[in-house]
């Protein structure tokens, strides 16, 4: 059995303590990374109450009420952020990623101590897959704020359309994971594919906009 | 094996569509080719979830609604899209004969839950996005109609009060036909409907155009 209230307080005690000794950007950041490994702890706990209020079988709960549960649970930090402190864009920019980082770093070691560590080719595959994949719905989650964020009424809708895509994108990753052979493979492969892309585009995209200012995060 | 192909043809009409919004988004930079982008892409996503749960589970998700989640925010998007091209001038116009359009929808959702014997929250839903959708159409056709019979929003509006009225056959379809066959009219509204998807496309650029 895992206490993982007993992984996160030892992980997160030398976050919490370095948070003391760091200037206002890295603390942020730390603090978003936090956040994200407590969301994973919260969402763990939800996903357990939502899955036996309906007596699901295991099997299901990482298909259908894990992806809903992650999703909404990892973008309250960022909307919590972005709502109270009003932050530049430039700091925004890294805030839903870092979160992924911290739900996914949480997320994976729990599976480390869960389960077999010794094939070394499976957990580099898991790894970089699951990783990527929350890495990759942080990323929807940023690049679609900056559109839908411009006006008080796109606000709303438009969250809630990165939150779909970021849910379903999750949900189908872990349908495709969880059928050993061909699918899985196609699985890890997707969220690695998508981040690719992604970069691709941002990088072309950047290119259009040089003329824009530059982002200034690690100014003081 | 039907509702595969079905699906299949569904999935691969809007992944072409999304790769073409997905381009204009970029070269543009216009927020209605983004909001379009954003529509195609959460009902990308659902249509696969769902084609991966029935092609693994033989069956419709049962537990939670994640695909139904991603539809309905879908005509969520659409009614953004609607919000964001029309009129300014048109908000403060009232048009009795609009009041047809909940009396239509809500009938329908009645019936839907009569059938269905239950299922409330999602015929609910889907009844008040669909007036959203229908009512803004309509309203900017009825005001557009008098100023200018050329109007840009004209293929947009049409185009989803087409998209709706498929949506509409197929879900009757659904209740009437039960047969996984191709003489099930259901899967043929299907397919008509992600056909007509499609029109969104030139109906947006028409209004980035004007």
């Amino acid at each position: 059995m895992n206490y993982i209230e007993n992984i996160y307080i030892c992980l997160a005690a030398p976050l919490i303590v370095s948070i003391f000794c760091l200037n206002t950007y890295r603390r942020r950041m730390i603090l978003l990374l936090l956040s994200g490994m407590t969301m994973c702890l919260l969402s763990s706990y939800i996903s357990t109450f939502v899955a036996s209020a309906y007596g699901m079988p295991v099997e299901l709960i990482a298909i259908e009420v894990s992806p809903m549960v992650e999703e909404i649970m990892k973008i309250l930090p960022v909307l919590f952020y972005l709502l109270v402190f009003e932050p530049k864009w430039s700091w925004v920019v890294g805030s839903s990623i870092t979160v992924s980082i911290g739900f996914a770093t949480f997320e994976n070691v729990c599976y480390l101590l869960r389960n077999d560590t010794s094939n070394i080719q499976y957990l580099i595959i898991r790894g970089f897959g699951t990783g990527t994949m929350h890495v990759v719905t942080g990323m929807i989650v940023m690049f679609g704020m900056q559109v839908v964020w411009e006006k008080l009424w796109l606000r709303l809708a438009g969250t809630l359309a990165l939150l779909s895509i970021s849910v379903v994108f999750h949900a189908v990753y872990n349908i495709l994971v969880s059928h050993p052979g061909v699918p899985a493979y196609v699985g890890y492969f997707v969220p690695i594919a998508t981040a690719c892309v992604t970069l691709i585009i941002k990088k072309r995209a950047d290119k259009h906009n040089e003329t824009e200012t530059k982002p200034d995060q690690f100014s003081e | 094996m039907v509702e595969v192909i079905d699906s299949i043809f569904s999935i691969f009409v809007q992944g072409i569509c999304l790769s073409v919004v997905l381009v204009r988004a970029l070269k543009t930079k216009r927020r209605e080719w983004q909001l379009l982008f954003m529509f195609y892409a959460v009902y990308f996503f659902s249509s696969i979830y769902w084609l991966l749960y029935v092609i693994f589970y033989d069956e419709s998700p049962a537990y939670t609604h994640i695909a139904e989640f991603g539809f309905y925010v879908s005509y969520l998007v659409m009614i953004m899209i609607l919000q964001d091209v029309r009129d300014k001038e048109m908000d403060g116009v009232r048009y009795k004969r609009l009041f047809f359009i909940p009396v239509f929808t809500w009938g329908m959702a009645g019936y839907y839950i009569w059938f269905s014997e239950g299922d409330y929250i999602s015929n609910i839903i889907c009844a008040a996005l669909m007036t959203s959708q229908i009512w803004g159409a309509v309203k900017g056709i009825l005001y557009n109609k008098k100023k200018n019979k050329n109007y840009p929003e004209k293929l947009l509006y049409r185009s989803v009060l087409i998209i709706c009225t498929m949506e509409y056959l197929g879900w009757t379809a659904s209740c009437i036909w039960f047969d996984v066959s191709w003489t099930n009219p259901y899967y043929w509204f299907d397919m008509m409907f992600s056909l007509s998807l499609i029109l969104l496309i030139p109906g947006i650029r028409r209004v980035v155009e004007k």
